[in-house]
């Protein structure tokens, strides 16, 4: 397990595979409230999916400069991320 | 008229501009390969867009220009310029088509006619021209490339890879990781993420499927790019742009020009929002009469304070949008003086004076009366500037000039004003023909004219009636001086002087306001009615006894304070003379050196307005230099002081 809980925090540590996606999901959904440390050496994007739909409160750092750089931002908008533009969709 | 042919129309209007603008370009510059790239895409633009309409002729004309322009283009040659006036002929025509069209919905009868000699023109300068023309259409950006170029302007210019990365939504079942992808792109400057659809509520969300699209700029070489993204060609995009600076204004031209980010408006539509912003202003100023209700009532100076708090912040937004409403109505010189250069050629072929012309500093921006009202007096000062300035290509070459004629037209921001100077670079004025067409034409005396300094003999070129020239000439000379074009800038609010070298040529400039600003005015009654003053033209009111003004030659004067000040009566003046009083009421108005007192019934209140020249029938009143709106929406006429006492 790279998903641990503690207390009102989850922590992600070592490498998280796409399979932590679903529990990261159902530990979000329990208790919104709950933030999220960024302590792994790998994040896949299934799982920065979910971070990027609840939007929890995050803490530490991302794997990587990109993550930290423009992952952690986008994760932090939410609902309110951007979507991609209907016009652009095709080309 | 059809709705889409009306948008044609105004389509087509800027498109033959641009055209010709760039084909005149060509003719002084013809390795210039954007101009020549410009002319080619606004030709085939307007051949797409007359495809739509019934117009045989117009399109083949079109097609053929095209085809001539798509040779050169192809061959990465040089624009022979022989081939620039067939062209350029034929662009003026589809120009005059157009104007058939809005006026009466259909071409002129002739245009079969024309359409086939101009086929004929374009044809024997063409060879072997092919008709493959959308081959060389200059490939446009994508889209979303232009848009993630123009979200990160890079600094420097150089190689910019764009990257645009839309996994697919089952990729994670393949082993796929996009941000581990992502995180592998060297040097990455930019980067922004979106989802394919918003996220849904955390029970319904399918961890397991990609949401995400990835877009990105590199500064790395785009083939290890490529190289990370090998395998998932279909889900990635990558262009590569090489010239930031000149890639980056292709990328602006592409984003106007084909997502219209700008706004076609009625300009009635805009002259509301302007005027009812003029209105807010005016109601505005009712509340400084509410704070002083306030503070009579018993306890009231709380309230006061309330009202003083809450006009401060009414002053500041009705100001926001005036200002803002009257930024929608400024456009740059440039679309008044764009057709110049067209008609400086035509006035060219007409007189047989080479010419050139000149145009800095246009993209400065002034209201949209500005800009429609100095276009005539602007023409009408280089026709004279070919007519009497501008030697025969025989003279200005035994004088040592080049052949060529040169009329610069130069604006300069002054303030908030701006200065349009045309210059040219002729004979200069001969201030002794000055002095005796004056003399001949009754202006003034021979012996007052030997005692005129230059600069006043220069002042008599705006003598209403004044003309030098020997013959009526087409182009100038119908009776239309530089009296006419004072006056037609007057009406804008501007002023124009004149200068002078001889053998050097000669420099009108124009000083003309670049908006109407609020302005203050007071009101005045006379005969019941009311007329504005501008409060910056008024000295001071006086009441002085009605014997005290006295008949002096054709008029009245009275003295205040050891001064002789002539006396207009407002009553006489607008035709409703007031009965004899034993006192009268003056303001005191000055305008440049000159000062007179104004004779009144009644002086009302002040306020502050927009000033707006006059337009339509009000025109043509003399003593009216425009409009403004009380706060009970009432419109006023204010006075044109200059006018009045000048």
């Amino acid at each position: 397990m790279t998903i641990k809980l503690d207390g009102d925090e989850i922590i992600l540590e070592g490498i998280c595979p796409v399979g932590e996606a679903e529990t990261l999901l159902s530990a979000l959904s329990d208790y919104p409230e709950r933030s999220v440390v960024l302590a792994a050496e790998h994040i896949h994007t299934a799982v920065w999916q979910v971070l990027a739909a609840c939007a929890p409160r995050m803490r530490g750092k991302a794997p990587d400069t990109f993550s930290q750089q423009f992952m952690v931002p986008f994760a932090a908008l939410g609902c309110a991320a951007p979507q991609m533009d209907d016009k652009l969709r095709n080309s | 008229m059809d709705e889409l042919l009306a948008q044609f129309v105004v389509e087509a209007a800027e498109l033959t501009q641009q055209a010709a603008d760039d084909l005149l370009a060509l003719d002084r510059d013809p390795e210039n390969r954007e101009r020549l790239e410009s002319a080619f895409r606004a030709i085939h633009t307007l051949k797409g867009s007359v495809g739509l309409f019934d117009l045989a002729p117009l399109q083949a004309v079109l097609h053929a220009a095209e085809d001539v322009l798509a040779v050169v283009l192809r061959d990465v040659s040089e624009l022979d310029t022989a081939l620039i006036d067939p062209i350029l002929l034929a662009v003026e025509w589809v120009d005059r088509c157009v104007g058939n069209l809005r006026q009466r919905g259909e071409l002129p009868a002739s245009a079969g006619a024309e359409a086939a000699n101009l086929l004929q023109a374009l044809a024997s300068d063409r060879a072997g021209a092919a008709a493959t023309p959308t081959d060389l259409t200059p490939e446009a950006l994508p889209q979303w490339a232009a848009a993630l170029f123009e979200a990160w302007p890079s600094p420097q210019p150089g190689r910019i890879v764009a990257l645009r990365y839309s996994p697919d939504p089952e990729c994670f079942f393949n082993g796929d990781d996009p941000v581990a992808l992502m995180a592998s792109v060297p040097d990455i400057v930019f980067a922004r993420i979106a989802t394919r659809e918003p996220w849904p509520p955390a029970l319904q969300f399918d961890p397991f499927r990609s949401n995400l699209v990835f877009e990105a700029l590199s500064l790395a070489d785009p083939s290890g790019i490529e190289a990370i993204f090998r395998l998932l060609p279909d889900q990635v995009a990558i262009v590569t742009r090489l010239d930031g600076a000149k890639a980056t204004e292709q990328v602006a031209t592409e984003a106007a020009g084909e997502q219209s980010r700008t706004l076609r408006v009625d300009v009635a539509r805009i002259d509301r929002i302007v005027s009812t912003a003029g209105e807010l202003l005016a109601a505005k100023s009712v509340m400084s009469s509410l704070v002083s209700q306030a503070l009579s009532l018993e306890g009231g100076a709380g309230l006061a304070r309330n009202l003083v708090a809450l006009q401060r912040d009414l002053d500041r937004l009705t100001g926001q949008l005036q200002r803002a409403a009257s930024d929608v109505r400024m456009l740059p010189l440039i679309h008044a003086l764009r057709r110049l250069p067209r008609v400086v050629r035509e006035i060219s072929a007409l007189t047989r004076k080479p010419l050139d012309i000149q145009l800095s500093n246009c993209e400065i921006e002034v209201d949209k009366v500005i800009l429609d009202g100095i276009y005539e007096p602007l023409l009408h000062i280089i026709r004279n500037a070919v007519d009497h300035g501008i030697e025969t290509e025989q003279e200005r070459l035994a004088g040592g000039k080049p052949a060529k004629g040169r009329i610069i037209v130069r604006a300069r921001r002054a303030g908030y004003r701006v200065e349009l100077e045309i210059a040219d670079d002729g004979r200069g004025i001969d201030l002794e023909r000055i002095r005796a067409a004056a003399v001949d034409r009754g202006i003034i005396s021979a012996e007052a004219a030997q005692t005129l300094s230059e600069p006043q003999v220069l002042e008599l070129l705006f003598a209403p009636g004044f003309s030098t020239a020997r013959a009526v000439t087409a182009l100038s000379g119908r009776g239309v001086g530089m009296d006419a074009v004072r006056e037609a800038v007057r009406r804008l609010g501007g002023q124009a002087t004149i200068a002078s070298e001889t053998g050097r040529g000669t420099t009108v400039t124009l000083s003309l306001p670049t908006t109407f600003a609020v302005s203050r005015v007071m009101t005045v009654d006379v005969a019941g009615e009311k007329y504005g003053v501008p409060m910056e033209a008024i000295l001071e009111t006086v009441r002085i006894k009605s014997c005290a003004i006295v008949p002096v030659r054709a008029g009245e004067a009275f003295v205040l304070r050891d001064r002789t000040i002539p006396v207009l009566r407002l009553g006489d003046i607008v035709g409703r003379p007031a009965r004899a009083r034993s006192e009268e009421l003056l303001i005191v108005l000055e305008s440049g050196a000159a000062v007179a007192g104004l004779v009144v019934d009644a002086i009302g209140e002040r306020f502050e307005t927009l000033l707006r020249p006059p337009t339509g029938l009000l025109r043509s009143v003399p003593g009216i230099s425009g409009t403004a709106i009380l706060g009970d929406g009432r419109i006023v006429m204010v006075l044109d002081v200059e006018g009045l006492v000048a």
